[in-house]
């Protein structure tokens, strides 16, 4: 007999599984499955998302019958199958639930498509169909050959000696961004870091995108990224639906026509046609640190593998940002606020005026009518460039940061160096003139090559 | 029941090209399902006839030689609206040259569907159709079927 997992390729969700039941009284009932679950080598697991026809039978009559498609060959396979119990929690259930809330909120049908059960089958027997295809019609099996071990293996250290190697979250997310794309050709990813409140998360680097995410933000449990967030469950879709690659083309090709200064929202980087996707949850100890996100132009391209292998890249990356930035907090707290040293003076003829200007409503800060950053790491901006204004000063360092009432970071496990981060990538971005370079750990320098011109507004 | 003539918008959807997926179940109560390459409606009739390619279709057969009650969903690939049929069958027959048109027929417009979604050409134009059988049940039941919380409501009591 065939063994279940020959059919991984199945277990993907790419091609509709067809679905049989029957009621007590012999009428049977036959609808379109979004995917099936492997759990072991004897069960699988269908979702339970509508007290519907199926539900209603399964409850009278156990056997069921699945009819399921390869996604390369497009062979049939079918499978017979007996209910054994509903499970409504437990990783099984956690791991289905993510899924496809990810792709509920990914397809704008958020709270429409809600997991009730893992309804776990007993498979009785395998069958493989001949003849969906015509013979002349079927295509080759093109088995995508899977890496050599030593080329995973070598990836996977090339990335360990990266996250040794960084110094500061910034040269840390950049050096394992690098590693996957140099090591194993992962071309377009992304990382993301919550916000001090854990509500939204932010991007901070990407690679494939150029710079125009770099602070674009997602809520937690919006989209794939935000589900995989509020989850901390790692998320694959090996088949973008058609229509959501739709949408996100139209998307794209309107922000191309009109570019909106005055937008206050960073459209997250993402390819208009990407048609698979992973996203994975950075967590240490519980604890949500970020997630990192990568996709391709082709269907499947992430196979169990990919996201076996980026599971632990990201529980590597998470422990090593969740150090780097305990570490940063412990050292500071050891030293003391220096004074500020007096600025060095610059003699240049003509320089540059930029005009900033803050929100006051929304800790919203924008430059020369452009928008910049908001919420704390706007409020940051705004108390460094006040204090230069009023005094001169250009040393600042983070501990002073901490410890001020009104920028309104948390007590502990601040991520106060990840916004510090995105602080200083807008400013690159958008007003290079204007730079907060680190100086010794936990302290940097306020250098400017133009006047500033500093207003406040009550609200936009 | 669904009594005969069925309403010609009915008819049209069911005539479309969209996909066919069919459900029998033995004495037992045990299921099997397959795919469907053709559906021509009697509507005068109140009766449906669906196009099984004989290679899928031993189980669901057996099990009609057994338990006549017969389950067909018809799905449109682009809106995902769905409607299933339930009836009982009165006849299993080899296809006739008829028959075998209205499959070509039925194979061009969701070949057609197939593509637009991205399946590959050679895929969508090389499923297999013949030889086969021509299924024809009597309509008892139309239900809603479309994905959501409405599935399974009966539009017209079976």
């Amino acid at each position: 007999m065939l063994a279940l997992s020959q059919l991984h390729r199945c277990f993907q969700g790419v091609l509709p599984s067809l679905l049989a039941t029957a009621s007590r009284d012999g009428t049977p009932n036959v609808t379109y499955l979004s995917q099936v679950f492997y759990v072991d080598a004897t069960h699988v697991a269908l979702s339970f998302q509508f007290f519907n026809k199926t539900r209603k039978n399964i409850a009278e009559n156990p056997f069921a019958c699945v009819q399921l498609y390869d996604p390369v060959t497009f062979q049939a396979f079918q499978l017979d199958l007996e209910y054994r119990r509903s499970e409504t929690q437990g990783p099984l259930f956690d791991a289905m639930a993510a899924r496809i809330e990810a792709i509920a909120s990914h397809t704008g049908m958020t709270g429409v498509f809600r997991l009730i059960g893992a309804d776990i089958y007993f498979v009785r027997a395998i069958r493989e169909l001949e003849g969906l295809l015509s013979p002349a019609r079927a295509p080759e099996p093109q088995e995508a050959s899977p890496p050599s071990l030593r080329t995973e293996l070598a990836a996977l250290s090339t990335v360990s000696l990266r996250l040794r190697e960084a110094r500061d979250v910034d040269s840390l997310i950049a050096g394992l961004l690098a590693a996957l794309r140099d090591g194993l050709g992962f071309e377009h990813a992304m990382v993301l870091l919550p916000d001090e409140k854990g509500e939204r998360l932010y991007a901070v680097a990407s690679v494939g995108y150029g710079d125009v995410g770099i602070g674009a933000e997602v809520a937690l449990g919006e989209g794939l990224i935000g589900s995989v967030a509020e989850r901390k469950k790692t998320v694959r879709i090996a088949h973008v639906p058609s229509e959501l690659r739709y949408g996100r083309a139209i998307r794209s090709a309107t922000e191309r026509a009109q570019p909106l200064p005055e937008a206050r929202e960073i459209p997250l980087p993402g390819l208009p046609d990407a048609r698979s996707q992973l996203a994975i949850p950075l967590v240490s100890q519980g604890r949500l640190l970020g997630v990192l996100a990568v996709e391709s132009r082709r269907a499947l391209d992430f196979e169990d593998w990919h996201e076996a292998f980026l599971d632990i890249v990201g529980s590597q990356a998470a422990s090593a940002l969740e150090n780097m930035m305990l570490r940063a907090e412990t050292e500071e707290a050891r030293e003391l606020p220096k004074s500020a040293e007096p600025p060095p003076h610059r003699h240049e003829l003509a320089r540059k005026r930029r005009s900033f200007c803050f929100f006051k409503n929304d800790d919203c800060v924008f430059v020369d009518g452009e928008y910049l950053i908001r919420n704390l790491p706007g409020r940051i901006l705004w108390k460094i460039l006040k204090s230069h204004h009023e005094s001169g000063r250009t040393d600042f360092n983070n501990r002073e940061l901490r410890l001020d009432p009104t920028l309104g970071l948390p007590p502990i496990k601040d991520n106060l160096e990840s916004r510090l981060i995105l602080l200083r990538k807008r400013l690159e971005l958008k007003c290079a003139g204007v730079r907060l370079m680190p100086k010794a750990r936990g302290q940097f320098r306020l250098e400017l090559d133009c006047d500033l011109e500093l207003i406040e507004k009550e609200s936009g | 029941m669904l009594p005969p003539p069925f309403d010609p918008e009915l008819v049209e959807f069911l005539e479309s090209g969209v996909s066919l997926l069919v459900g029998t179940c033995d004495a037992r109560g045990v299921p099997s399902c397959s795919i469907a390459t053709g559906a021509r409606v009697s509507s005068a009739r109140g009766e449906v006839t669906v196009y099984l390619t004989e290679k899928l279709a031993p189980r669901l057969i057996d099990n009609l030689r057994e338990n006549p009650r017969i389950a067909v969903t018809f799905s449109r690939t682009i809106d995902h609206r769905s409607l299933q049929l339930k009836g009982d069958v009165v006849a299993i027959e080899k296809t006739d040259e008829s028959g075998k048109r209205a499959q070509e027929e039925y194979l061009r417009r969701y070949a057609a569907a197939l593509i637009m979604l991205g399946f590959p050409k050679d895929v969508a134009n090389g499923i297999a159709y013949f030889p086969s059988l021509a299924v024809t049940f009597r309509a008892i039941g139309v239900f809603e079927q479309t994905p959501g919380p409405r599935a399974g409501t009966a539009l017209t009591a079976g």
